[in-house]
């Protein structure tokens, strides 16, 4: 079968509109299919799909190479505890009142 | 029978996503003090919430809904940040095809060219790309429409892939986004 080159620029330019969304696992079934055969059989958008890849790669390494302060979970966990410490008193100190007022109530 | 939220549960249930937190509010506010200040209101706040979080949900998207809604009220104090609007962006679209990402390009040149997003746009990158939330999720953590995550993904995408051949460029790697 020959197909013309508006057919595959029109296939093409419909594939790299999908491309993201299959690369976030996020067409139908039927529309994956589809666009893992169009890979399959064209050089250009296999290349276009890889080197998408591999840009997403790129950002998740640069990006999780920058770690948080070693101190930042133990600074995390004292405040948690003294907010803890802090409602608990606020707490009892309710519930005394409430039952200071029921005795001399 | 209803759950006992104990500050240990609550440990054992949020902390491992503090790193995931706070690279995200790094990436976010580009300041790590300011992350390191917010990441830890978010906790607070997620503590105090505690209560009314449901077990057996997705406990990062929780923390996630509540960075950014921190996120957003810090950035209105600090910067006075216009928020961007879809239309403020002027986007050339002529980089349909991605350029290849040299290797001898540096995690330090990447989250440049990340940096240099609109936030909003910057936003969807990270939780779809390298966090790997859905559309839906992330269109939840950031109360939006899921056709609005996918507009700033797709225009977030193109404007990082155009800043990296741009990069790329200044090494004297390949061509510049727009040089036909």
């Amino acid at each position: 079968m020959i197909i013309s080159d508006t057919h595959v620029k029109t296939k093409n330019h419909e594939t790299l509109d999908k491309l993201d969304r299959f690369m976030d696992g996020q067409l139908s079934p039927g529309e994956a299919v589809m666009v893992r055969n169009h890979l399959a059989r064209c050089e250009s958008c296999a290349g276009e799909y890889q080197r998408r890849l591999q840009v997403r790669e790129r950002l998740r390494q640069a990006v999780c190479s920058q770690d948080p302060s070693p101190y930042l979970h133990t600074r995390l966990s004292a405040r948690l505890r003294e907010h803890q410490r802090y409602s608990l008193g606020i707490h009892w100190r309710t519930q005394i009142a409430a039952v200071g007022c029921g005795t001399l109530g | 029978m209803p759950r006992k939220a104990t500050l240990e549960s609550f440990e054992a249930e949020a902390m491992p996503h503090l790193n995931d937190i706070y690279r995200t509010a790094q990436r976010i506010l580009r300041d790590s003090e300011r992350a390191d200040e917010v990441v830890q209101e978010v906790y607070l706040q997620a503590w105090k919430s505690y209560d009314r979080f449901e077990p057996g949900t997705n406990c990062k998207a929780w923390l996630y809904r509540i960075l950014f809604h921190s996120v957003n009220h810090y950035r209105r104090k600090w910067f006075r940040f216009r928020l961007l609007s879809e239309h403020e962006e002027h986007l050339q679209e002529n980089l349909a095809w991605t350029p290849p990402v040299p290797d001898r390009l540096t995690d330090k040149d990447i989250l440049a060219a990340l940096d240099a997003i609109p936030p909003d746009f910057r936003s969807v990158v990270l939780l779809v790309d390298v966090e790997e939330f859905a559309y839906k999720e992330v269109a939840s953590i950031l109360q939006i429409p899921i056709g609005t995550v996918m507009s700033r993904l797709s225009r977030g995408r193109k404007l990082l892939r155009r800043r990296l051949a741009n990069v790329a460029k200044s090494y004297g790697i390949g061509r510049a986004a727009g040089e036909d």
